[in-house]
């Protein structure tokens, strides 16, 4: 970590995924909404400060575009996995990873988010992932898909997960956290801007309240208000 | 994808994981078989960070990395890792660009119990399943 400020190092992060670009042929049934690069790097930056990325295993569910997966292996991570079931979506992920000399250094899967993660996990070995990062979809359009990107990251047992949600969905998702063995808090209030991706939405820009949660297999330290706080936020 | 990822992957079809697991601990359909076409292995040199080796030793299956590695011819690894293993730089260096320097870019993965070819297309498999594996 460099002694840049915090609000030096989402500038910096931003920049480089800023040139990230969203998706040539959004799917509505999958949700593919474009993780803007200012939440990304306010994702990151927070999870570093952790220390749930230098130098970790850090796995993207539902990689989209590679927004999130980029951001991880520009803030040090050791290994970086994005998976997705969408062929267009890994194909842009490839074409980003490409532009940012970044394709020898995460790799995609393609593959269904809850069956990639339950047959790993059925290795008699755990995986050895330490982080999970996944902005799923909301459950908008097919209802449970969230809580179902929630399932499959728990499964594969990680150390920690990141999660983004609709606020309005905050006890519920809370709940079954605990129910699945984790540890849950939202650890940041974010606004995800909704561009005018789909031809249905009537206004050109709107924005969804989100939360951020973070899933530990350990009951969360005090520390996390600090932490946010030097996340830049 | 380098052989850190395929050190993960498993098959997926559900009548094959149904069946994989032997009662002395084994399963059956790990490690997939790298099988690249010709010219399909590409190897990039990347800087080593003893920090990411030393993190990621534990965090491997050995016996699957060390199958993998015989399979391509690539390396011969020892049976179990070495004590002091993680202090020894060179031994670091050698597991370090088997893992993460060699890259599937075109070929297949093939599932060891059923059979299952898991083609990888540019770099990355296709998982997929059919309905009736699911």
């Amino acid at each position: 970590m460099d002694a840049a400020t915090p609000q030096l190092r989402v500038k910096r992060l931003r920049a480089v995924l800023q040139s990230v670009r969203p998706f040539s042929s959004p799917k509505i049934e999958l949700e593919q909404y474009h993780t803007a690069a200012d939440l990304a790097a306010r994702i990151l930056l927070l999870a570093q400060s952790h220390g749930d990325v230098a130098g970790r295993t850090v796995v993207d569910l539902g990689c989209g575009t590679a927004m999130l997966a980029i951001a991880a292996r520009a803030c040090g991570a050791g290994v970086v996995i994005g998976v997705d079931t969408d062929a267009d979506a890994l194909a842009d992920a490839a074409s980003n990873l490409r532009a940012l000399e970044m394709e020898d250094g995460v790799d995609l899967v393609h593959s269904e988010v809850g069956s990639f993660c339950r047959s790993v996990a059925k290795r008699p070995r755990p995986a050895g992932v330490h982080t999970v990062i996944t902005n799923p979809p909301f459950g908008t359009r097919t209802a449970g898909a969230d809580v179902a990107f929630l399932e499959a990251a728990a499964a594969l047992q990680p150390q920690v997960i990141y999660s983004l949600h609709k606020t309005s969905t905050r006890a519920f998702l809370l709940g079954r956290a605990e129910e699945m063995g984790y540890h849950a808090e939202a650890v940041a209030e974010m606004a995800f801007p909704l561009p005018k991706a789909y031809a249905f939405h009537r206004k050109s820009e709107g924005s969804v309240a989100v939360d951020l949660l973070r899933l530990t297999r350990e009951p969360p330290a005090a520390a996390t208000a600090a932490a946010a706080a030097a996340a830049g936020e | 994808m380098r052989l850190v990822t395929q050190n993960l992957l498993t098959c997926q079809v559900k009548a094959c994981m149904d069946t994989a697991a032997t009662p002395d601990g084994g399963f059956l359909s790990y490690p997939l078989k790298v099988v690249p076409d010709a010219g399909g292995l590409k190897q990039v040199a990347s800087p080593f960070d003893e920090g990411v080796a030393k993190s990621i030793l534990p965090r491997l299956d050995w016996a699957a990395l060390r199958k993998t590695a015989a399979e391509l011819g690539v390396a011969a690894l020892p049976e179990e890792v070495p004590a002091g293993a993680e202090s020894d730089a060179g031994f670091l260096r050698s597991v370090y660009a088997l893992v993460f320097d060699i890259h599937l870019e075109e070929g297949n993965l093939l599932c060891p119990h059923c059979g299952r070819a898991y083609p990888v297309r540019k770099g990355v498999p296709n998982m997929l399943l059919r309905d009736d594996e699911m």
